[in-house]
This record gives C-alpha cells, sequence and structure tokens, in this order.
C-alpha cells in the first residue's frame, strides 16, 4: 500500500499527538502544563516616585481605608479596597501601582485582577509605609559620602517635589537603600522592545 | 557542571535573557521572512485563492491554518516535555469572551470583503498587488478610527474577561490529551475539506 | 548563477503553489522557533497599530499621548515606537513574501479581483474590508496571526473563540458578496 505525502502527514501528526495523550496520562505531574503561577511584579517607591514627577501616565490604587485615604495618600492615588475592585475597569494600557499599608493585600489584589487578565500591573515595594520613610522624609546622612552625591540630590528634590524634607541621621548611610534599588530594578531599564501583545 | 549549563539554556531565550534586545530585533526580521515566505508560497498572497475558501473552492487557507497551528500545538508539548521551553513563560493574550467573538465576527466580513487578513495583505502588497496596498491603507485607517473612538469603546473592550487562560485550564484535563482532540478536529477537517473541494469543483 | 535568478523572476509562466499542508508545517515550525527564541507569538495588526500611533504622536503628539489605546504602543517615550519586535517582523514579511513571489515569477504589479467587479470598485472594497477588518482585530486583541495562529498553538481559549466567530462570520457574508470573487 502506497500512501500520499498528506496521508504521511497526517499519521505523523496523529502518532505525536496520541503519545502526547499517553505521556500525559501516565505521566499527569510532568505534563500538566497549567498556567497557574502568576508572577507578581514589584515596583519600589524610588521608581513609583520619579514616574510621577516625570509625568508619565501612572494610575495608583489605594487598598486602605477610606479613613487612611483621607488622611493621606500618595498624589493621583485612587481609593479602592479588596471588596470593591471587582467595579475598577481591566485597562492594560496604563502601568498602574497597588499599594497599601500591607504588602499582603496588594498581593491579593494583584493577584484577582491578573486573573480577570489585567497586564502592566506592579505591587508597590514597601507600600505607603517606605513612601513615607523612603521618599516623603527620607533619611540622609549628615556628611554624604563619596560617589553618593547623585542619589542624594535626586532623593532630595524627590522629597521636596512631594512636600516632604530630608532627616539628617549620624550614623550609617541610608543611602544604600536607594543605590541598592537602582541598580537592581528591572524598571530603570529603558523600554522593553517586546510588547507581547498584538 | 556541563550538564547543569545545558539545563539552563532552555527557552524562551529571550526571556531567560540569553539574547538581548537587538539580537531579538535581528531574529524578527528573519522570522518575518520566513513568516512571509511560506505564505506566499501557499498561495495566501493572493486575494482569489484566499476569497475561494469561503466559497468550498479551494480550501488552503483552512489547512495551512490548521496545519500550523497543529504543527506548533505538537512542537510546544513536546518541547515543554523535554524541559527545553518553558511554557508558562509564552505570552498568553487574555481571554475577553465578548469583544473577541464579535471582534471575530466583524474580521470575517472584512476578511471576505477586502480578501486579505493583515498579515496576507502585507505579502500581496510585497508581491505587487496593489489591492493588497489598499487592504493595509484600509486596515491604518481603520486602526486609526478604532483609537479615536476607544474613550467609548473601552467598556466593551473590557467585559467579560476571563483572564490568561487555555483550554487546558478552562477544561482541567491534561495537555496531551487536549493536544490529542484537537489535532483529531483538525484532521477531520482536512478530510472535510478536501470532500469538499472535489464536490464544488465537479459542479462548475 | 545570477543569471539563473535572473531568468526565474522573469519567467512568464508562475510556478505552481506549495502543497498547503507543507507550507503549513513550515509556518508551525516558524511558530514554534518563535515561542522558544522569544516566549511571544507572530502578529501582523501590531505592527500597523504601531506605525499609527507613532504617526499621530507626530501630527497631534497631545491628543495621542492621552489617548490610552495609543500608549500602549508608545510606550515610555524613551524608545522609537517603531523599534519595536512587530514592526521589524512585519518588514520581514514584505521582504519573504516578495522574494517567494520573485522567485516563483509571481512578483508583478498587478490587481486581483473577480470578473464582475471593475478595478475602482476592487480598490473601494478592498479598502473598506481593511477598515473593517482593523475594527474586528483591534476589538478582539489580535488578528489571524496574533491571535488565531499563535493563540491556537497555545489552546488559548480567547483565539479559538476569535477564530471560530472569523469563520462563521466570513461564511455568512460570503453568499452576499459573490458577486466580486465569481
Amino acid at each position: 500500500m502506497k500512501l500520499s505525502l498528506n496521508k504521511k502527514l497526517a499519521g505523523l501528526a496523529f502518532l505525536l499527538s496520541l503519545l502526547a495523550m499517553l505521556i500525559s496520562l501516565i505521566f499527569p505531574s510532568s505534563a500538566s502544563q497549567k498556567r497557574a503561577s502568576i508572577k507578581i511584579e514589584y515596583l519600589s517607591v524610588l521608581d513609583l516616585a520619579t514616574e510621577i514627577r516625570n509625568r508619565k501616565p501612572v494610575r495608583l490604587i489605594d487598598l486602605r481605608d477610606d479613613s487612611s485615604f483621607a488622611a493621606f495618600h500618595i498624589p493621583t492615588a485612587e481609593p479602592y479596597s479588596l471588596n470593591n475592585l471587582q467595579n475598577l475597569e481591566i485597562n492594560s494600557s496604563i502601568k498602574t501601582t497597588l499599594y497599601s499599608d500591607e504588602v499582603d493585600i496588594s498581593e491579593q489584589a494583584f493577584y484577582l485582577l491578573a486573573d480577570r487578565g489585567m497586564e502592566n500591573l506592579f505591587v508597590l515595594n514597601g507600600g505607603i509605609q517606605d513612601w513615607y520613610d523612603r521618599i516623603l522624609y527620607p533619611k540622609m546622612p549628615k556628611t554624604i559620602p563619596d560617589n553618593y552625591e547623585d542619589i542624594a540630590t535626586q532623593i532630595k528634590s524627590l522629597s521636596a517635589y512631594f512636600g516632604g524634607h530630608s532627616i539628617y541621621v549620624d550614623e550609617g548611610n541610608p543611602l544604600n537603600y536607594y543605590k541598592g534599588i537602582a541598580e537592581s530594578s528591572p524598571s530603570t531599564k529603558t523600554k522593553r522592545l517586546i510588547r507581547m501583545g498584538c | 557542571m556541563v550538564r547543569a549549563e545545558v539545563m539552563d539554556m532552555n527557552g524562551p531565550f529571550y526571556i531567560n535573557g540569553w539574547i538581548g534586545e537587538d539580537a531579538s530585533l535581528v531574529f524578527a526580521l528573519f522570522i518575518g521572512l520566513s513568516f512571509g515566505f511560506f505564505l506566499e508560497r501557499a498561495g495566501l498572497g493572493s486575494a482569489k485563492k484566499l476569497a475561494a475558501q469561503f466559497y468550498g473552492r479551494d480550501m488552503s487557507v483552512f489547512k495551512m491554518m490548521f496545519t500550523a497551528i497543529i504543527t506548533a500545538m505538537i512542537g510546544l508539548f513536546w518541547f515543554n516535555q523535554f524541559g527545553l521551553l518553558n511554557i508558562e513563560l509564552v505570552y498568553l493574550t487574555p481571554t475577553f469572551v465578548a469583544p473577541q467573538i464579535i471582534g471575530g465576527l466583524v474580521f470575517g466580513v472584512g476578511f471576505i470583503v477586502g480578501g486579505y487578513c493583515p498579515g496576507t495583505s502585507c505579502v500581496a502588497g510585497a508581491t505587487g498587488s496593489l489591492d493588497g496596498w489598499m487592504n493595509v491603507l484600509g486596515l491604518l485607517a481603520g486602526i486609526l478610527v478604532f483609537g479615536e473612538l476607544y474613550p467609548f469603546i473601552k467598556t466593551f473592550y473590557n467585559t467579560t474577561p476571563l483572564g490568561k487562560i487555555t483550554f487546558v485550564d478552562y477544561f482541567d484535563i491534561p495537555a496531551g490529551v487536549m493536544v490529542f482532540i484537537l489535532v483529531l478536529v483538525a484532521l477531520a477537517g482536512f478530510w472535510a475539506s478536501e470532500k469538499i473541494e472535489i464536490k464544488t469543483n465537479s459542479k462548475l | 548563477m545570477l543569471a539563473l535568478i535572473k531568468q526565474k523572476i522573469n519567467k512568464d509562466n508562475p510556478d505552481p503553489y506549495w502543497n498547503p499542508y507543507v507550507s503549513g508545517i513550515g509556518l508551525g515550525l516558524v511558530l514554534l522557533s518563535t515561542f522558544v527564541v522569544m516566549g511571544r507569538g507572530i502578529g501582523a495588526s501590531g505592527a500597523m497599530t504601531s506605525v499609527v500611533a507613532a504617526t499621530s504622536n507626530i501630527v497631534a503628539p497631545n491628543h495621542t499621548q492621552t489617548n490610552e489605546f495609543y500608549q500602549g504602543y508608545l510606550g515610555d517615550g524613551t524608545v522609537n515606537p517603531l523599534k519595536d519586535w512587530l514592526v521589524f517582523e512585519v518588514l520581514g514579511v514584505l521582504i519573504g513574501g516578495f522574494l517567494s513571489g520573485a522567485f516563483a515569477g509571481r512578483s508583478k504589479i498587478k490587481i486581483e479581483k473577480g470578473l464582475n467587479i471593475t478595478t475602482n470598485r476592487r480598490f473601494q472594497y478592498a479598502f473598506v474590508g481593511g477598515m473593517i477588518m482593523a475594527f474586528g482585530t483591534k476589538l478582539a486583541r489580535g488578528c489571524t496571526s496574533g491571535q488565531a495562529l499563535t493563540g491556537g498553538a497555545l489552546m488559548n481559549v480567547g483565539s479559538w473563540l476569535f477564530m471560530i466567530s472569523l469563520f462563521v462570520g466570513a461564511y455568512a457574508t460570503a453568499w452576499f458578496v459573490r458577486r466580486l470573487w465569481i
């Protein structure tokens, strides 16, 4: 019996997929190919502050209670809670950052929104506390060590921009915190050329 | 030691940092070149051949599309199985049920009226079809209209979200079983296409 | 060698098309290598959107930058929106399509249309069809390449919904526009 090329190809496809089915049934765990893991992306307060000051389009979601929001919030933030998060419009074209006073809540909200297909989503690392301690009222060494002038100037100007001021301390070098971020943060890189959607 | 290095070199290369931004653009050019080449080879740069699909005369579009889909699907399964590619890291467009169904219907209407889809209109244009270029101009104009109307469409655009979800998650069955089912569907489709072509063309 | 290529390009009778299944396997392997190397699929309409967003950004920057739809394509403004993976890929499609057509004797200036319509009508329908299709593709977040092929291979629920609707829409309309093609 001579088979045409098309029939041979069809047979090959059938065989490879039949084997795929068998291997999936025999070793269910190794071939699950599930997409259960959603990876949380974090944004540092330094990056957020820089983006707000540079008037980049950012959307901020405050997940604390109403009284905390009324007392103080990061400029441009919108108040939401885990209970009314379903009213938040899914919009992946604008960078959206979630923050709270506890990172757990932001992470929970991240999962809820990512489950609904939202992308371009971040959790503010350190939440409102880091914003307060590191941007609004940053600690500064009294004498700025060498190689730290740039970052010190940057933090001072950010702090002033958001209406805070630096607090000078005698011991240690709190600027190491920012230096670490600037070196490791992925968002300080330029735009990735690979926009993933169509 | 050597083994560990080999294990690390798995896909997706770009996401795992094996190739940089600029190299990825060169690769894009190469991928596009092969993509355009195969489309043209199969005749998908011809509006008449594309339209013939919807009059049952020439089912090449269906055949080529589904062959490509099951080839890549089977490949993905086996690559993932042997650890050459982590399928979880491959980008998945999120599902929005209503906009994607309505979008598909509208797209189908545009396809048969214009005679091309976005990729094939580029191929047609490149091989000198002036109507292909007209179709590209229409596409650009349509995107502009969509962009300008976006504030009004936004709500509908974002309704009925299901998130990033595949049939494997949706039906909760093993990936290999889903692959097998879809391959069977495609093979049945190919068999039917051959029959339909013979039937329609014998009537002419 | 050159003479042979020239002869191939200028031949009068175009070569027959390849077997669609064989070309389909070729396309499937291209798609598969894109997944392995890039962790994304192929596309076409996305590149056109980048072109529209970039042009609009030159003509009316304020208007464009406040539109959320364009923002996704413009990025943060540090990189030219045309320096995008899909834009380069579509440039490749143009070159690849041309070369394949040239070697088969098919790359010639022509107008593809049915026997019963004029060139002007064909141009009008090609333009209008493109506009309708653009609307569908943007609503569905992808086209035949970005949704149907890419998502189809990934068994993406939304892509299969799109693909089925695409065929339903086209078959349902085909009878009404048969004068265009038959």
